[in-house]
């Protein structure tokens, strides 16, 4: 009978009493926690425990429900839990299954931004090593934004206004809204694989709320940007928004207009610059005639150059200017042999005979010889006896 | 926008701007500074001729069965 009392259960048995019973007993609720131990399957499900200063539970978020959150969940976040009580019946587990999970600190969306930030700047996608230069005179300019509203009609205004004779690509996707984010990665990509002589893109919208604006902020649209050989511009919404596409993007503006103030040049300004040139080309010009003007008068400002008559000039007059000092040369030239002939002159009488007849000697010729022995006359040849002044004309007496 | 493939708007200022240098720089006989001057006015009348001529275009892009397809853009909203 005792034994008949007994009511003997399977473990599976009280498992799934207790599983039924719980599912039963409980409506869905909303349980406040700190995420631990989170840890996502290949499954696509994620495993976790919630936990407070004294306990922690079990949890599982499902992978159809992970999809509609849109931050990533992390150990030490703090989360609101949409779940189901129930247990893991195979090892007789309290578990919450989780439908829905809000962070606790601040809103969904910008925790997801948060998180979607670090990961892609670990990536490197925000680097400004990456970032492409733009074209400075781009022909065909690309646009993706909605084929309606301000923006697309500010962009075409301004840039046609500015650089006259673009070629300006718009292709018109939904900015916002779900799948917006990736009809505008994917026009990227289309520009990229079917347009690719496209200079530069701008990709943006006008402003909004921030969940307007929410497309820029996402995964595929980072991707898209980033991976374009197309450089890209972004502009979403007003002066103070600043999204995902932002960072991603080769440059930022502010708002479509000023996107497409950025990527041509003003027309006015080229136009003036070419004109310059053409000034410093005329001025360049013009100072090489002058230089190569100067060289030529220099060469051709010498006066024989000026007038070759100069040079016959010249040298008539230096003919006549020798004619004219060739008397003076002359008496010059005889005077200096005057001269030496007189200082030659003097010396010939130091040493004429004549001068010593001066102081009384006398010189004896016979027929015209001067005699020097006695010898060489006789007695009653004449001889003649030259004196100082005058001569004697004697006979030898003995 | 015609179909002849011409230099660019962008290399054709450049080559203005590399002529002035070479103008400015002064060590070219004037022959060759008249052919450089002749060049460079060329290419000025050029470049503000496009500047002047240039009409914008826009289209609208999408795609059809994976090939681009070109139409005149007409804003969505317009009228």
């Amino acid at each position: 009978m005792e034994r008949a009392a007994r009511r003997v259960f399977t473990v599976s048995e009280v498992n799934s009493q207790v599983h039924d019973l719980l599912e039963a007993s409980f409506p869905e609720l909303w349980v406040e926690g700190e995420v631990s131990n989170c840890k996502t399957y290949p499954s696509g499900h994620t495993y976790l425990s919630l936990k407070d200063e004294k306990s922690q539970v079990r949890a599982v978020l499902f992978k159809g429900a992970s999809f509609s959150l849109q931050f990533k969940l992390q150990d030490g976040l703090k989360v609101l839990a949409r779940c189901r009580v129930t247990s893991y019946e195979s090892r007789g587990e309290l578990q919450l299954i989780v439908s829905a999970v809000e962070p606790r600190e601040k809103g969904a969306l910008q925790l997801a931004l948060e998180q979607l930030k670090v990961k892609l700047r670990a990536e490197g996608l925000f680097d400004e090593s990456r970032k492409k230069p733009l074209p400075p005179y781009p022909r065909a300019v690309g646009v993706v934004t909605s084929g309606s509203g301000a923006a697309v009609r500010d962009i075409i205004n301004v840039l046609s206004r500015r650089w006259p004779g673009l070629e300006i690509r718009v292709w018109p996707v939904r900015v916002q809204g779900p799948g917006a984010s990736a009809e505008i990665a994917q026009a990227v990509r289309d520009f990229n694989a079917l347009a690719p002589d496209t200079e530069v893109l701008l990709v943006g919208r006008g402003g909004g709320s921030i969940e307007d604006l929410w497309a820029f902020n996402e995964e595929p649209v980072a991707r898209a940007i980033s991976e374009s050989l197309i450089p890209v511009v972004s502009c979403v919404g007003h002066e103070t928004d600043w999204t995902i596409a932002d960072f991603t993007a080769d440059l930022r503006a502010p708002t479509p207009s000023a996107a497409a103030e950025l990527v041509v040049p003003e027309k006015a300004a080229v136009a003036e610059r070419i004109a310059e040139l053409e000034g410093a080309m005329l001025q360049g010009l013009r100072d090489r005639i002058e230089a190569l003007e100067r060289r030529l008068a220099y060469a051709a400002g010498h006066p024989f150059l000026q007038d070759p008559r100069r040079l016959w000039e010249q040298r008539v007059q230096r003919v006549d200017e020798l004619a004219a000092r060739l008397p003076e040369a002359m008496r010059l030239a005889v005077e200096r042999l005057a001269m030496r002939l007189r200082v030659s002159a003097g010396k010939l009488d130091a040493i004429s005979p004549l001068q010593v007849l001066g102081r009384g000697y006398a010189i004896a010729l016979s027929r015209g010889k001067a005699l020097t022995r006695a010898s060489q006359v006789k007695k009653g040849d004449p001889v003649t006896v030259r004196l100082h002044e005058g001569s004697i004309d004697c006979e030898v007496a003995k | 926008m015609s179909k002849v493939k011409t230099e660019s708007f962008e290399d054709c200022l450049r080559s203005l701007e590399e002529l002035v240098r070479e103008l400015e720089a002064g060590d070219k006989g004037l022959e060759d500074s008249l052919a450089l001057f002749e060049k460079g006015v060329a290419l000025a009348k050029d470049l503000s001729r496009r500047l002047e001529e240039a009409k914008t275009k826009v289209e609208a892009l999408s795609k059809d069965g994976g090939k681009l397809v070109k139409k005149p853009f007409a804003a969505l909203d317009e009228e």
